[in-house]
């Protein structure tokens, strides 16, 4: 009985991770550029009951489970939608792929986004991380640039570096570290050829989808009260099991 | 705690943030010069409770939402006629030089431009009463008589053939990072960079610079944010219900 006690708890623990994940995939409805999350949740591995002290020598009942834990949350790297701003310093990405940022902790990448030229003429994310292109840093000195599909950078006409751009073999990989940046966690040969194009002008919107997050927090909020009713009643039973039998 | 509780907090803080800019910016769409603003966001850090490993994702959990810039636009705003010959607008990048009496400099898109007479001379000012300055950091004083006085697309003020002034028109290398102080001027920062004159022609009399507000692009934003600020506070309401069921495990 206390084991139910247990099993039925790490119901309510898994499915408040759940709503987590969930609150914070609509809380980011509407950040540019973010990519949801979605947890999975698996049971723990079975244990194999068997009888023993019955004479028979030890005998299998069959299988028992203890329990749900949170097994892994997996970004969907889905394409966003397109939102056409038609500032040249909005670029986005249509297909698989990433801008390369270069940070104090090492590259960072991220899906695209408001980027601007800063005092020094570099091309800047939000917080002042440097674009990557593939001799440094990207320079165009102004906001009058054109970036083409590849990433060829181009100021008056005039080439002046290529973006670096980026895809991944595997997308598990990538961990959010925040401000809309990942980390490539795997190593340098999960990186691979750039395969989406390079969109300017655009922002890539959210690609969380707010009614299906709605309905799984429904779901998962009634399976949070449905395992805590289970822990009354377990504790009810216990209660009569420890108060009121052989009771005179 | 729960996360999903700060985190909804978050959202609704953002999208509040992003409704008061979008309000300012539907509130001057007839203000002269003024340069719409968007806010940006960006997600908080992730804690990471199990690290990613070969073919399986970890599990680490966000914590909400943050509002990461807020850009200004400063695309061009239409152009109005208005026919005052002390109107000027300025056709692509640029800005104009004011000094506020004071010695401080302040640059402004708005190009409504007033006389005001005084015992050392006729000067071109703001609405505000700030000086125009000419390419040479000078206030700019015009004639008493000013019955053939034009002012070309280089910014030269002509009376008859003799040049009085040229107006001052800097651009900055990052215009986002001027600060706004209100009345349509912007201040230099660190990161704006040094003003840079321009030569080029770019004003054009008896016109003024328009809003570049877009009433349509304002109020669909601002439905959808709305809405989005709704869906985050049904999340702390349900995150605050669950909080409730774990209360009432014993009765």
């Amino acid at each position: 009985m206390l084991r139910a006690l247990y099993i039925s708890g790490t119901g309510m623990l898994t499915q408040m991770k759940h709503v987590d994940t969930i609150g914070n995939n609509i809380s980011n409805a509407n950040t540019g550029g973010y990519k949801r999350d979605r947890s999975v949740s698996v049971s723990f591995e079975d244990m194999l009951l068997n009888r023993i002290r019955d004479g028979s020598g030890q005998k299998a009942i069959g299988p028992l489970n203890l329990g749900i834990h949170m097994d892994e949350v997996i970004t969907v790297h889905e394409q966003g939608p397109m939102e056409y701003t038609g500032k040249s310093t909005d670029l986005s990405i249509n297909g698989d792929g990433f801008f390369a940022v270069e940070t104090q902790n090492g590259e960072r990448y991220i899906r695209g986004g408001s980027f601007f030229v800063n005092d020094e003429g570099i091309l800047v994310i939000g917080d002042g991380y440097r674009l990557m292109g593939e001799n440094g840093p990207i320079r165009p000195g102004t906001d009058d640039f054109i970036v083409e599909p590849n990433g060829d950078v181009y100021v008056n006409n005039v080439y002046i570096d290529t973006l670096r751009m980026v895809s991944f073999q595997d997308l598990n990989l990538l961990a959010k570290e925040g401000n809309l940046l990942f980390q490539n966690t795997g190593a340098d040969d999960n990186i691979a050829v750039f395969t989406g194009e390079v969109v300017q002008g655009y922002l890539e919107g959210s690609n969380v989808d707010v009614t299906q997050e709605l309905i799984q927090m429904m779901a998962s909020v009634r399976n949070y009260d449905s395992n805590q009713r289970i822990i009354r009643m377990l504790d009810d039973t216990l209660n009569k099991t420890v108060n009121e039998v052989g009771r005179v | 705690m729960i996360r999903a509780f700060y985190a909804a907090a978050s959202g609704m803080q953002a999208q509040q943030r992003s409704i008061e800019v979008r309000s300012n910016n539907i509130a001057n769409l007839q203000t002269v010069g003024f340069k719409q603003s968007k806010a940006s966001f960006s997600d908080l850090v992730y804690d990471s409770l199990i690290p990613a490993e070969d073919g399986k994702a970890g599990v680490s959990l966000g914590n909400g939402t943050r509002v990461d810039s807020i850009h200004r636009d400063f695309r061009q705003g239409n152009l109005i006629e208005t026919g005052n010959p002390l109107d000027l607008a300025i056709v692509g990048k640029g800005f104009f030089v004011v000094d506020n009496g004071s010695g401080e400099r302040y640059y402004t898109r708005d190009g409504s431009f007033k006389l005001s007479v005084e015992p050392q001379g006729i000067y071109m000012v703001s609405s505000r009463g700030d000086y125009l300055l000419d390419d040479g950091g000078n206030r700019i004083a015009l004639p008493s008589d000013r019955g053939n006085m034009v002012i070309d697309r280089d910014g030269l003020i002509r009376d008859g053939e003799t040049v009085v002034a040229r107006i001052g028109i800097v651009s900055f290398q990052n215009p986002e990072g001027l600060e706004a102080v209100g009345g349509n001027l912007y201040r230099q920062t660190a990161s704006s960079g040094e003003p840079e004159p321009i030569g080029t022609g770019t004003i054009l009399q008896q016109y003024l610079e328009g809003s570049n507000v877009d009433l349509l692009d304002e109020m669909t934003a601002l439905l959808r944010t709305h809405r989005i600020f709704q869906l985050n506070s049904r999340v702390v309401q349900t995150a605050d219900e669950m909080e409730g069921t774990a209360n009432n495990l014993r009765t």
